[in-house]
């Protein structure tokens, strides 16, 4: 009977040990740790948060209908050759005329509406989301949740942009790495259609099976504040450290 | 006395009565088949017979019969012994639960002196620190001892899942409210960092800090999982047991 019982215990330690190898992903005791580029125990300041702001401009990727731009940036070109700057923003007016900016790291989606032409430029209207509106000063001095910031700096703009003027066709660029600056053509605005989403994501950010890995060098707003809140979305397992 | 004739006369009448009765038996006999079960017990009850019936019941029917019995006995004990095996296991789990859950606590009563706004000095903020570390990193060897015993429990996808939710926001709570609680009455009276910022967020963090409800729900639903798992498996050992 001893010899019965040892055989049927093997046995079970046998499919037990079977069972183990064909498991789902296991947890591993450390839990869940907030994705953010800041520590906290170091002191968040305009600087410091500013800094970050500035990794992540440069740092979004943009998904749309026609491709995908790592480290996105637009610049005016001419005959496929960049012209000036490569700029991080929207940057264009409103209906009454005013100045807008709209940096890349605060914007969620954006899509054409309606293009004009006139003898100088072609002018386009973007509808842009964005989150969070809120510049590094008010976010260090307020110190706000994750669900203040979407609830009170989340906002819709309609911002007509010139897609062709005197210095050229306003053209997408993407670089191999942030903060690169030599940038490569991705594609020109005027290609995309009107109505089709052109999505933001951040750089440093990737979902995998559920879970976000990465470090969020481009999560500027993701204060000790921010993250402490049930609500932050970006959290990845504590051995993905 | 007989004469001879008469002698003769009375032999041929007793042979004729036999040759009759002869012919009516043969007659009886093609008519009537003897069965097949007369023949087998007429074949069973001979000498022989009896001799090869005993054979084949000592010879083969009883050791089957005892081997079959030996097996639904064996495997009898074999459930019984996997039911008992696994609900000792699935009683330890609990037990290790409830002292994973207690780290919480001990952190939230290591800081519970320093929650106001008064700053601390860089010597109790490090003692702190040291406290609260050696506390996280006996957490994490607890945690892993539930996570090993989880896979007794009959839906293990369920049982890690209601765990990491459970260690996820006990991490959380502890990496972006105590730690930075700390931090922040620490720092707070340095010259040269936020000041405005770091008062407003300390205040937060001082009103907020017991605030932990989802950590006691998300440790109930583990909890309760447990408790129910358990007893039906108990159930299931008093079943196996007799």
């Amino acid at each position: 009977m001893l010899r019965q019982n040892s055989k049927g215990f093997l046995v079970s330690i046998l499919l037990l040990q079977l069972q183990v190898f064909s498991l789902p992903a296991m947890p591993d005791g450390g839990g869940r740790r907030e994705i953010t580029p800041y520590q906290p125990n170091s002191p968040i300041t305009v600087a410091t948060v500013g800094k970050q702001k500035s990794i992540g401009d440069g740092s979004m990727i943009l998904t749309f209908a026609g491709g995908r731009c790592a480290n996105v940036g637009l610049a005016y070109t001419r005959n496929n050759e960049i012209r000036g700057k490569v700029s991080r923003s929207l940057v264009g007016e409103t209906d009454n005329k005013e100045r807008l900016t709209i940096d890349f790291s605060v914007i969620e989606k954006m899509s054409i509406l309606r293009t004009t032409e006139s003898p100088t430029a072609t002018k386009a209207l973007f509808k842009v989301s964005a989150m969070p509106l809120i510049t590094p000063l008010q976010l260090v001095n307020t110190r706000p949740t994750y669900s203040e910031l979407v609830e009170k700096y989340r906002k819709t703009y309609e911002i007509w942009v010139e897609t062709k003027n005197n210095l050229g066709t306003l053209s997408l660029t993407s670089s191999s790495a942030p903060g690169i600056t030599r940038s490569d053509l991705c594609g020109k605005v005027e290609s995309i259609s009107t109505g089709s989403e052109m999505v933001f994501s951040y750089g440093d950010l990737t979902l995998k099976n559920g879970h976000w890995f990465g470090g969020g060098k481009g999560l500027w707003w993701a204060i000790p504040s921010v993250i402490g809140d049930t609500k932050y979305p970006y959290r990845r397992p504590a051995m993905a450290n | 006395m007989l004469t001879d004739e008469e002698k003769n006369k009375v032999i041929e009448r007793v042979q004729l009565e036999r040759d009759i009765r002869k012919a009516l038996a043969e007659e009886d006999k093609a008519k009537k088949p003897i069965s097949l079960l007369h023949n087998i017990w007429g074949v069973a009850s001979s000498g022989l017979g009896l001799l090869l019936i005993g054979g084949v019941l000592t010879g083969f029917l009883v050791p089957s019969f005892q081997a079959y019995q030996k097996k639904l006995e064996w495997e009898r004990q074999i459930r019984y012994e996997n039911v008992k095996f696994n609900l000792g296991m699935r009683r330890d789990a609990l037990k290790e639960m409830m002292i994973a859950g207690t780290y919480v606590s001990a952190i939230i009563a290591l800081i519970a002196p320093h929650k106001n706004e008064q700053p601390i000095t860089k010597d109790e903020y490090e003692k702190l620190r040291e406290q609260l570390l050696a506390l996280q990193n006996d957490r994490f060897k607890q945690n892993a001892k539930v996570v090993a015993m989880l896979v007794y429990f009959s839906d293990y996808k369920k049982a890690s899942n209601l765990f990491d939710e459970y260690v996820g926001a006990s991490t959380s709570y502890i990496s972006t409210r105590i730690e930075r609680f700390l931090y922040l009455k620490y720092s707070i009276s340095n010259k040269g960092v936020n000041q405005q910022g770091d008062a407003k967020e300390l205040a937060d963090l001082i009103a907020g800090i017991d605030e932990t409800s989802e950590l006691v729900h998300k440790f109930e639903n583990i909890l309760d999982y447990m408790r129910d798992d358990i007893q039906k498996m108990e159930e299931e050992y008093v079943k196996a047991k007799f």
